[in-house]
């Protein structure tokens, strides 16, 4: 199998912290809400490292859709293609996404 | 929204009340079928929730406000005859009608030309509370309100539900509200989002799907969760979504167009729903951990009272010999959510009052 690219490893390295595995268990097929590991405390776990490590936040029902961690890499990559570059994620920024449209002041 | 703010309008005193009796969460469980305790102690340690309040029998949010009510309106020498407005809130009243407020403008013995009404908000409620009880001062001819907030949460979710079942506890809070210049100028941003109203909820014994004998029955759900239809439910990864993205840019817009900066801010006290989710926010916004008191592992969730109990339980040593600029965030069911800054000119903070006998049946 090809390594995946360095990103989707790290994304990888940090799925296996949450869900308390080896990194080398886990690939992009791999369907994160299947894994024995998985729970509801998995998902918040998930959610704020999305949001510490990449400045990201998906939307609940984007969220909910996910299944596997390709398609969690992928989400991620549209993400940053449509804002700046990552940077440390505890400068609150004011490009924060949100579930919702709100109206421009 | 355009900029809410109210001049010289401020908090007069501050007091809460809880039940006695105490529920340890991490202590051997009874009743059928408990959650394993291997889940109990994960989702403890997550959520921070060690104990909570539970309010026996006959005991409702309208007693624990009463009981802070008449110690408030004491340490205040506030006559009851100088009360003008009661608003109650709360997604756990006394009954579905009369409203709440009312009966307590008669067991408080207020006036009988005393406005008193309902409002049904729960994490939210504090806020959007404090937002009515100054705007019916600024404009709607009262000199003075008394916002009460009160819920019995702790039986309105079951215990062998994962995602509530050890959450929630039980408080009331009494609030005065007048004219007071040195309270400066009030700022408030509130909203509400429906699309998202399934996020926390109660399904049965409203209007929409009435009780039945069906209701009141507890079964497993597709969530992994195990509860009746009159038993509250929550989306956990849905609502922390909600915390760390609209309320999160909430409170950065609020203290911007406020023009007030996290240095500026002597306390901020954000509704305690979950200590991992409050930790997240707290650092997400740069607020330094001294300045943010937690009262969630001591009494759980207690909905709209929290934000007023985590005052009275935490700050009441340092409040009433000065004068403190506040952010105050409540978030949650409705979707809901409200933020204020305020400043707490040397207002009374009463100390906790425990009511009711601490021993179980």
């Amino acid at each position: 199998m090809q390594s995946p690219p360095p990103q989707t490893a790290a994304l990888i390295d940090r799925l296996a912290d949450i869900l308390e595995c080896a990194a080398a268990d886990l690939d992009e097929a791999t369907v994160f809400r299947n894994h024995p590991h998985w729970d509801s405390l998995a998902a918040l776990s998930l959610i704020a490292m999305l949001d510490s490590a990449y400045g990201v936040i998906l939307p609940h029902t984007e969220f909910e859709r996910l299944q596997t961690i390709g398609d969690l890499d992928a989400s991620l990559r549209a993400r940053q293609l449509a804002s700046s570059p990552a940077s440390s994620a505890w400068n609150p920024s004011p490009h924060v996404p949100s579930s919702q449209d709100r109206p421009s002041a | 929204m355009p900029d809410v703010s109210f001049a010289g309008i401020g908090i007069l005193g501050i007091a809460a009340a809880v039940p006695a009796r105490r529920i340890d969460n991490l202590a051997t469980p009874t009743g059928a079928e408990p959650l394993p305790a291997a889940d109990v102690r994960a989702i403890v340690e997550h959520a921070g929730v060690l104990s909570r309040r539970e309010a026996p029998p006959g005991m409702c949010g309208s007693d624990l406000c009463q009981a802070a009510a008449e110690q408030l309106l004491e340490a205040t020498a506030t006559a009851r005859a100088g009360i003008d407005g009661l608003v109650f809130v709360s997604q756990t009243p006394d009954y579905r009608m009369p409203a709440t407020a009312v009966l307590l403008q008669d067991r408080l013995g207020l006036r009988t030309d005393t406005l008193a009404f309902d409002v049904g908000l729960g994490c939210s409620g504090y806020v959007y509370g404090l937002y009515l009880a100054m705007s019916l001062v600024a404009g709607g001819g009262l000199e003075s309100v008394l916002l009460l907030n009160g819920e019995t949460r702790s039986r309105a979710y079951s215990p062998r539900d994962r995602a509530t079942g050890l959450l929630f506890g039980d408080a009331g809070a009494a609030t005065l509200v007048a004219r007071q210049p040195a309270a400066g100028t009030s700022h408030f941003s509130l909203h509400s989002d429906g699309s998202r109203g399934g996020l926390i909820g109660m399904e049965a014994g409203g209007a929409r799907l009435p009780s039945s004998l069906d209701t009141l029955r507890e079964r497993p759900r597709p969530d992994g969760g195990f509860r009746s239809d009159e038993q509250g439910f929550m989306d956990g990864p849905g609502v922390f979504t909600f915390m760390i993205s609209d309320v999160f840019a909430d409170i950065i817009d609020l203290l911007a167009r406020s023009a007030t900066a996290v240095a500026d801010l002597d306390h901020a006290i954000l509704h305690q729903a979950n200590r991992f989710a409050l930790e997240h926010l707290r650092t997400k916004l740069g607020l330094p951990a001294e300045k943010v008191p937690f009262t969630i592992d001591e009494f759980g969730n207690t909905s709209g009272p929290s934000i007023p109990l985590t005052i009275v339980a935490r700050l009441a040593d340092r409040l009433p010999t000065t004068t403190s600029r506040v952010l105050l965030a409540g978030f949650g069911v409705g979707l809901s959510w409200a933020s204020a800054v305020v400043t707490l000119a040397r207002p009374h903070i009463c100390p906790l009052i425990e009511l009711g006998d601490p021993a179980h049946d």
